[in-house]
């Protein structure tokens, strides 16, 4: 990789000055890192609205019951609970997104940051180990069943994989406990203090997503083998191999990116599930416990987290179908090749002017 | 046709099958024909004669579980193409009969660079470094007119055209002896086609490569080829040299074919077209093919099936008719 030639920071970051921010690649990572920061804020506007509308107290929440009104009437205007909504809100955008201080929760008055940094590591191991399982066992299940399509190798794979999908995940976790855990004791049945305790839930929160993928994959696959181009390379005396693996797969991982993207997504919301089952103590059981108690200080800065961890992995989704298609990456290029146009024509304009 | 030991490709009684579920289209039916040593062969007919089928028949390329060789001989430089094994059979393509397909805007793989499709081609049967295929991919896109800094581009940087040009450098890449273009130009623009068919004939001619040239353009079959081959309904029904069939065209299909031509010269304002449809594949006829449509078919083309039948030369015909040209003048 290149270095930036001369330091680029404020302004210049964005105009694009510098020798290495004038690639046309580097540009559009820039210009996507950055259209991240108002989905992030959006995020936090309406997550902010909906808890503000919601019913339920929070200064209650932090006394109990038990508290008297004059106290919880104490709280409420030193949480200024009594400000009118826009004030609130530009409290609380202020804090998160300027101060980076998430606040502390209703219940334990514990730092949402800490218990964030303590447990993200682990929802996010559940939910990567997850998107990698379904690369490396889901895709190649697939392909082999595309190649012996209509053969005893297709039905196997197919049916393992429409069992996959259908067996709801929760069930699955409780049959994988009765058995490795209850019965032959190989495998703890809670917590990962020892990495035999990720065993059963990985494999758990990763079925779905394997079993999905090895049906888009055959699927994908079978499109791409009878295309012409393949029919091409077969006419100029390729091997099957070098068909497979040069000409078929990278076509058919096209689809099959946006599938992974999606579905990290859907096994970050299944971490709610499994963290619950093997008593993780990750992102999921957090949000479950703040949702059960009303804590809605922490509801929010979990999702605002998670919309930043997510938009973090589209982007990374984005960048994959540029590296593998062509087409998809001069499209991102072109939007930049139409700015240096227009900027070559502002610059035009302006020596003319002079 | 009857010396079948120095043709250099030989095709006998070659029969394909597609099966559906229940109904089986018969696409090519006991299919001969024989070509020599840098001659050209045109291969017309309508859509869906059967005629890309021939063509991927010779290169075992047809997509297996629908299409079954049913019989039938290809004898290629001495070897049967239908005995070889899956192995032998690979090496014979791209390095002895390659293929250009009908539509350039498919045929590429859209996520490799041009380049290297062609180089791919050179190194798999050449087994040379890949230095030294780049190389010589870059001279193939020279000859086919594209500058060779663009090997470095996609097939979607390309115009249909040059797509085409770069479909026929792979096809060329290891000078075949054998090419099969399969409608190079139907795709393209007329003003391209021009300059894609001289494109092939130079190649052909430089190279001394045989070629087997499907079309249903009579104009393009009359500039390029030696021999013609007119399919209808999976059966050659008429084949002989240019001239033959084209001054005195014997088989009402082929003058049906002729007579749906514009003609400028002899301005008339109507063409005769050939009425009624191609027969349904999963339901021919008995007897001969075109009868139902034929405006001279008699009872004796309902029976039992047409043989070839030798008529001067190497002009055969597939009609149980002496159709000779006062009758089809009387039509005209």
């Amino acid at each position: 990789m290149r270095v930036c030639a001369e330091p680029c920071t404020g302004l210049r970051f964005i105009s694009f000055s510098c020798g290495f921010c004038r690639q046309l690649m580097v540009r559009y990572i820039i210009k996507r890192v950055l259209m991240i920061i108002p989905v992030v804020l959006l995020v936090g506007v309406i997550v902010f609205t909906i808890m503000y509308f919601c019913p339920g107290d929070p200064a209650t929440t932090v006394l109990g019951t038990g508290a008297s009104q004059q106290e919880i009437d104490n709280l409420r205007e030193q949480m200024g609970l009594n400000d009118p909504y826009l004030v609130q809100l530009g409290t609380y955008m202020y804090n998160t997104f300027l101060r980076f201080d998430l606040g502390e929760s209703y219940i334990n008055g514990v730092s949402i940051a800490g218990e964030l940094a303590l447990r993200f590591p682990k929802t996010l191991m559940l939910a990567f180990s997850a998107i990698i399982l379904e690369i490396i066992i889901g895709i190649p299940l697939g392909m082999i069943a595309a190649i012996h399509r209509g053969k005893w190798l297709d039905n196997l794979c197919m049916v393992i994989a429409l069992l996959g999908v259908s067996v709801p995940s929760f069930w699955f976790a409780l049959q994988l406990l009765l058995l490795f855990s209850q019965k032959l004791s190989l495998l703890p049945s809670y917590g990962v203090t020892h990495w035999t305790g990720w065993i059963l839930p990985i494999v758990t929160n990763s079925l779905r997503g394997v079993a999905t993928m090895a049906r888009q994959a055959r699927s994908s696959m079978l499109e791409v083998i009878r295309s012409d181009y393949v029919v091409t390379a077969r006419a100029k005396g390729m091997t099957e191999r070098n068909i497979l693996f040069r000409y078929a797969l990278p076509n058919a991982l096209i689809p099959l990116i946006q599938q992974a993207g999606d579905s990290f997504g859907s096994s970050l919301g299944g971490t709610v599930v499994i963290e619950n089952v093997f008593s993780i103590a990750g992102i999921g059981k957090y949000m479950v416990e703040a949702v059960g108690g009303r804590d809605y200080a922490v509801i929010r800065s979990t999702v605002v987290v998670l919309s930043i961890v997510f938009s973090v992995v589209m982007l990374l989704v984005d960048l994959c179908f540029a590296f593998v298609d062509p087409r998809i990456k001069s499209q991102y290029e072109g939007g930049g090749r139409r700015r240096r146009r227009w900027m070559r024509k502002q610059s035009k304009e302006v020596q003319i002017g002079a | 046709m009857e010396n079948t030991n120095d043709a250099f490709l030989s095709v006998r009684n070659l029969q394909v099958e597609f099966s559906s579920g229940e109904s089986t289209v018969r696409a090519v039916n006991g299919v001969s024909f024989d070509l020599k040593k840098g001659e050209t062969l045109g291969l017309v007919g309508e859509t869906g004669a059967g005629k890309t089928t021939i063509a991927k028949a010779i290169l075992r390329i047809l997509p297996h579980p629908p299409a079954h060789v049913r019989g039938g001989e290809i004898w290629f430089e001495g070897q049967d193409l239908m005995q070889l094994s899956r192995e032998d059979m690979r090496k014979i393509r791209g390095s002895h009969i390659s293929m250009v397909f009908q539509d350039p805007m498919t045929a590429l793989n859209p996520t490799m660079r041009i380049g290297d499709q062609i180089a791919d081609g050179i190194r798999q049967q050449t087994g040379c470094h890949p230095k030294a295929a780049r190389r010589q991919a870059a001279d193939m896109l020279e000859m086919v007119g594209i500058p060779r800094e663009r090997m470095r581009e996609y097939p979607h940087q390309f115009s249909g055209g040059m797509k085409q040009r770069v479909v026929i450098a792979i096809a060329l890449a290891c000078s075949p002896d054998l090419l099969i273009a399969d409608e190079p130009t139907t795709a393209l623009d007329v003003t391209i086609q021009a300059q894609v068919l001289d494109l092939i004939n130079n190649l052909k001619e430089e190279k001394n490569t045989s070629m087997i040239l499907i079309t249903h353009d009579l104009g393009v079959v009359a500039e390029t080829c030696d021999h013609v081959a007119v399919v209808y309904a999976g059966e050659i029904v008429e084949s002989g040299t240019i001239e033959e069939v084209f001054e005195h065209a014997r088989h009402p299909y082929t003058l049906g074919l002729f007579n749906s031509l514009p003609n400028m010269s002899q301005g008339k304002s109507r063409l005769k077209p050939i009425f009624g449809m191609m027969p349904d594949p999963t339901a021919l006829p008995k007897g001969c093919k075109f009868h139902p449509r034929c405006p001279y078919a008699t009872d004796a083309c309902k029976g039992p099936d047409i043989e070839m039948r030798v008529l001067d030369g190497s002009h055969m015909c597939r009609c149980c008719q002496n159709i000779d040209e006062s009758i089809t003048q009387g039509v005209e």
